[in-house]
């Protein structure tokens, strides 16, 4: 099962690094594109326009996927900053409790986003919701690694809160790799 | 109505932050509690279109794109190279060689985006080869950690990107805003350390052996690079040929190639570095989620305008309150990380600073100049930390290393409120 979890949760922090590995494609290409249009334009005289359409949009989109992709591997990874001075000073009883505490809190408000995301997700399909740019993307497909995003997240505090109470310490402070 | 909001509000958003929730979701469950307790919103939908809205964002793809591009140069040899290209620069004047972590940390720092990353790569050179000749080794710690802090005002700076999204002003002007003043604390810092060395001529080692004009160039061919670098990304910003993320691109592909010519890039190297600027760029993307949802809402509760309104109603004048915002950033920071800072003060505090007539840009170039301060803060700030567990010296000796560094920045902040043009005129000449 540990294995599966960490699989799963690595799996996700990959693929946002094939994301922002995305991002970085389709903007080299598109200043590259821009290189070629102005030497173009100054030898000729003619604008040439190459141009890798929506390129901003796709940015932003894989951006959004990267975020919420990685989500759960940061946080098992300790990455998600978080106010450690008050943990720091309770004894590891009370350290336990505020670390379950913190567990429910963000199990709860990951479930929000998740059930509130499906439901962006929906009504974008619903209503057929497309982007503006040059090409029309239809909504919900950028919109779905949030709903996936957060679900995972919602796995990962679950685990952690089970870590908690069966083997009285978060998988966050135990996983290493 | 309102006030009793605003109490309940801070009274969450402390608690939740206390107990050790992430503050990312501490932020939206401050939000989640505001919009359900004290208004008619529609939560659920609120939440899920300004989450959207503020992570699908062009301008904020700059972000990890930047973050990389810092992350690929941390794993190369760039910093040794930069302690062998100004050391012969600097071994005249007073003070010498810790004039290297200052002008080294300042470069470093700017192109990696990261003070920590920075005082733990630089320190990591230049603290054992100052030592071994006989500098003051409380002074190239203090230099070490106040020119770390540098890079969140010199461009590409990850904080300023940050700000000009939640506030909506150009990056560009912003990133241009930031050059004196950043420029004018590395003065200050040098001009400390010369004047230091000279009235303690007996704790400075005896100058370096004279070297040839000749060879002074020779050693500084190790700086083309990096000089390159900045030249190509810095300087297509500018031009205006590019966009900040246009910019961050050919910033990861220069890196990259550099990276190749210095053989250090492997597979491994590769991966390891996108991995870290993934987890890096998710943390501060996440917050500025977090943040747009809370922003939104308290536009909802009306709390922020409220309290301009009560600011307003002081009657005090702009110097009274940059100083009150001055000590209450300090506090803060010395809980939360630059960026949660920044993030909070935008989400509430924006419609004070614009009800007071302060101009934007200037307030960002302020703020990261007081966040810079709160890192070195006695004896709480992170880099004192970062220090303390390179050198595994005490923090309190550390802390007084630092000290006068902490003073200086202080010292930028009021000639920054004093003189607000050192900030604002860069961008007004170049843009004109």
């Amino acid at each position: 099962m540990r294995k599966i979890l960490d699989f799963i949760y690595r799996a996700s922090g990959y693929l946002a690094a094939v994301f922002l590995f995305l991002i970085f494609a389709v903007v080299i290409i598109q200043v590259a594109l821009n290189v070629i249009n102005s030497v173009y334009t100054s030898i000729s005289g003619h604008a040439l326009g190459l141009m890798l359409p929506s390129y901003s949009d796709f940015a932003g989109y894989f951006l959004g996927a990267a975020t919420f992709f990685a989500l759960a591997y940061a946080m098992q990874k300790n990455e998600l900053v978080r106010v450690s001075i008050v943990l720091n000073l309770a004894n590891p009883k009370a350290q336990r409790v505020m670390e379950a505490i913190c567990c429910i809190v963000g199990l709860a408000l990951s479930l929000l986003m998740t059930y509130y995301f499906s439901i962006l997700i929906m009504e974008s399909y619903l209503y057929n919701d497309q982007s503006y740019g040059m090409v029309q993307i239809p909504l919900w497909i950028p919109q779905l690694p949030f709903v996936i995003g957060s679900g995972v997240l919602c796995i990962a505090l679950i685990d952690n809160l089970y870590n908690l109470i069966v083997n009285r310490k978060a998988s966050y402070n135990q996983v290493q790799g | 109505m309102i006030i009793t909001a605003a109490i309940v509000l801070t009274l969450l958003l402390f608690v939740l932050l206390a107990v050790g929730v992430w503050v990312p979701l501490a932020l939206i469950g401050t939000a989640t509690a505001g919009l359900l307790f004290f208004t008619d919103a529609p939560m659920g939908q609120v939440l899920a279109t300004s989450i959207w809205g503020a992570s699908a964002k062009w301008s904020l793809a700059a972000l990890p794109l930047f973050i990389w591009m810092g992350e690929i140069l941390l794993r190369s040899r760039i910093s040794s190279d930069l302690f062998t290209g100004i050391l012969p620069w600097v071994s005249r004047i007073p003070g010498r060689l810790i004039h290297i972590n200052i002008l080294g940390s300042g470069v470093f720092a700017a192109v990696s985006g990261s003070s920590a990353a920075t005082c733990a790569t630089i320190g990591k050179i230049s603290l054992p080869e100052l030592k071994a000749r006989g500098y003051s080794e409380s002074l190239a710690i203090g230099t070490l950690a106040a020119s770390g802090t540098l890079g969140l005002l010199l461009p590409p700076s990850v904080i300023l990107i940050v700000y000009g999204v939640a506030v909506e002003e150009s990056i560009t002007r912003l990133f241009i805003a930031g050059i004196l003043p950043g420029l004018m604390m590395i003065a200050i810092f040098m001009a400390y350390v010369a004047l230091w060395s000279l009235a303690n001529p007996k704790k400075t080692p005896p100058a370096e052996p004279k070297t040839s004009f000749k060879e002074k160039l020779s050693q500084t061919k190790y700086l083309i690079p990096v000089a390159f670098l900045m030249v190509a990304v810095i300087g297509s910003i500018y031009a205006g040929i590019a966009s900040p993320t246009d910019a961050a691109a050919v910033g990861v592909l220069f890196s990259l190639i550099l990276s190749w010519l210095y053989g250090s890039l492997n597979w491994r190297v590769f991966k390891e570095g996108i991995i870290s600027a993934t987890l890096t760029s998710c943390m501060i993307a996440f917050i500025l989620a977090g943040a747009a949802f809370l922003t939104t809402t308290m536009g909802f509760t009306g709390i922020p305008r409220a309290l301009a309104e009560w600011i307003g109603s002081l009657g005090l004048n702009v110097y009274m309150l940059l100083f009150a915002l001055t000590l209450f950033f300090m506090v803060l920071g010395c809980f939360l990380d630059g960026i949660s800072v920044v993030m909070l003060t935008t989400a509430v505090l924006l419609p004070i600073i614009e009800a007071a007539g302060i101009d934007l840009i200037w307030f960002g170039i302020y703020l990261v100049l007081v966040v810079e301060m709160s890192l070195i803060t006695p004896p709480v700030g992170f880099n004192l930390f970062v220090i303390q567990g390179m050198t595994g010296k005490n923090i309190f000796s550390i802390s007084a290393s630092a000290f006068p560094f902490f003073c200086l920045l202080m010292l930028g902040v009021v000639l920054l409120v004093l003189f607000p043009s050192i900030a604002t005129w860069l961008p007004i000449w170049m843009m004109s």
